[in-house]
């Protein structure tokens, strides 16, 4: 028992390294990402709870057959969400059809309400009386290509690298995203006011 | 969700699914670098043949031709290099972003970047004579001759004062034979009074001739380029007179 604590204490990069010398290791990389996996997946492609399983399950094998292309330099984090985002991606390739991106009413806490009120400058505006429900609302209808930075930026809280690594974009690409959807929120939350 | 854990390890172990050796990455790595760096040799190889063609584009001639510069421009343009350029350097793009890091640069500057080397080192390439010899054998291909066409037909119109062809048969350096790109046999005579130019004739050799159509088998010439590569700058000079309308021609020298 004390053992598996140890385990579970330990770095993501350690426990690649001990995957890599037994497979039984991948059980600890596993139970600390399906989570976190199932929830991003869930919002950035509205699939069912069996869909999402399945999909998480090809996501583990395949992030499982590449563990020698990990690069330590970069957080394993971002490393495993990149392959959960493509194989979202593909999986809606092969399907023919589109993902649905979407925030949902219980990933928008308080604190992160007030992180995009904040970070997009309209703390003042809201505080009196737009309610989440609302922010929710102008979120959702952003365009596609801005959703997910702003996902992956105030729900799951990464910074504009790890962003640039899950998306393989350029952290200056990013930063533009970012901006472009501050300029369209903005918009959006005027337009709502009057 | 504990089942997912349980069902992947389960299937890893049933499938004896390993993890792909490290080598396989570098090499894949490895191969994409050594990609960018032949899509960069052919770019620098189409940006050479450019200059080559520009440099040695008959720019003095649109007035012989009844053409504006504009036209000529369009007509001469060396536009399948200038693809190839734009494939290869698209290449360069695609192998540098498939790349383990690519991703961090800006798509333009990776463009700009290979857009800039290529043309460096086609300007080197070019400096070496490399472009000069394979646009040489490039233009023994019917295939290559066709895809500029418009550029050969120029030298297809001896009722315009243009010829080209090659020489069959030489009587003196004023007095010569030519089958042009039509195969018809030309007597080309040039005026004995002209100092000698610098071109070395010999039979085999293709020309290009400006000057006027006599009848249906005899052209007098006024100037004698080589078909392929840079002029000489003496032809240049006496060209100028020809288009300023002095006439003067430098008879080609006989290779004893």
């Amino acid at each position: 028992m004390q053992e598996n604590d140890t385990i579970k204490k330990k770095l993501d990069k350690e426990l690649v390294s001990l995957t890599l010398k037994n497979q039984d290791f991948f059980v600890y990389i596993m139970e600390r990402y399906q989570e976190k996996l199932f929830y991003y997946i869930r919002k950035i492609s509205n699939l069912d709870k069996e869909d999402i399983e399945d999909l998480l399950q090809e996501i583990f094998i395949k992030a499982y057959q590449n563990l020698n292309a990990f690069d330590p330099n970069m957080k394993f984090s971002s490393w495993i969400y990149r392959i959960a985002h493509n194989q979202t991606i593909d999986h809606f390739r092969k399907t023919k059809s589109r993902p649905q991106i979407a925030f949902l009413e219980q990933d928008i806490k308080e604190e992160i309400l007030n992180n995009v009120k904040s970070d997009f400058d309209i703390k003042k505006e809201i505080e009196k009386k737009e309610t989440k429900r609302e922010v929710l609302d102008i979120l959702n209808n952003l365009d596609d290509k801005y959703k997910e930075v702003l996902m992956l930026k105030f729900i799951e809280e990464k910074d504009y690298k790890e962003i640039s690594d899950i998306l393989k974009k350029p952290i200056g690409t990013v930063s533009t995203l970012i901006n472009r959807a501050k300029k369209q929120f903005k918009k959006e939350f005027n337009i709502n006011k009057i | 969700m504990k089942n997912i854990t349980r069902r992947v390890l389960e299937k890893i172990k049933k499938d004896e699914i390993k993890p792909k050796p490290r080598w396989s990455f570098v090499m894949k790595n490895y191969s994409l670098w050594v990609l960018f760096g032949i899509s960069i040799i052919v770019g620098s190889i189409a940006a050479s043949l450019i200059l080559f063609i520009l440099r040695n584009n008959e720019w003095d001639l649109h007035p012989v031709l009844g053409t504006g510069l504009s036209k000529f421009i369009l007509l001469t343009f060396p536009y399948f290099w200038l693809i190839i350029l734009a494939v290869f350097i698209y290449l360069t793009y695609i192998e540098i972003k498939r790349t383990k890091t690519g991703y961090k640069y800006n798509p333009l500057l990776i463009v700009l970047i290979s857009f800039l080397v290529s043309i460096t080192l086609g300007s080197g390439v070019y400096a070496t004579g490399l472009g000069e010899r394979m646009e040489k054998v490039l233009n023994r291909s019917p295939l290559y001759q066709r895809m500029f066409f418009q550029k050969q037909r120029m030298w297809e119109m001896p009722g315009s004062g243009l010829i080209g062809g090659t020489i069959t048969k030489i009587d003196s350096e004023y007095d010569f034979e030519i089958e042009d790109l039509k195969g018809n046999i030309f007597h080309i005579i040039a005026d004995e009074e002209s100092p000698t130019g610098n071109l070395i004739l010999q039979e085999g050799m293709e020309v290009k001739i400006i000057g006027e159509k006599i009848d249906e088998e005899t052209f007098k010439a006024y100037e004698v380029r080589p078909f392929f590569g840079p002029r000489k700058e003496i032809i240049r000079e006496e060209h100028k007179n020809f288009i300023k309308g002095e006439r003067k021609f430098s008879p080609p020298r006989i290779s004893k």
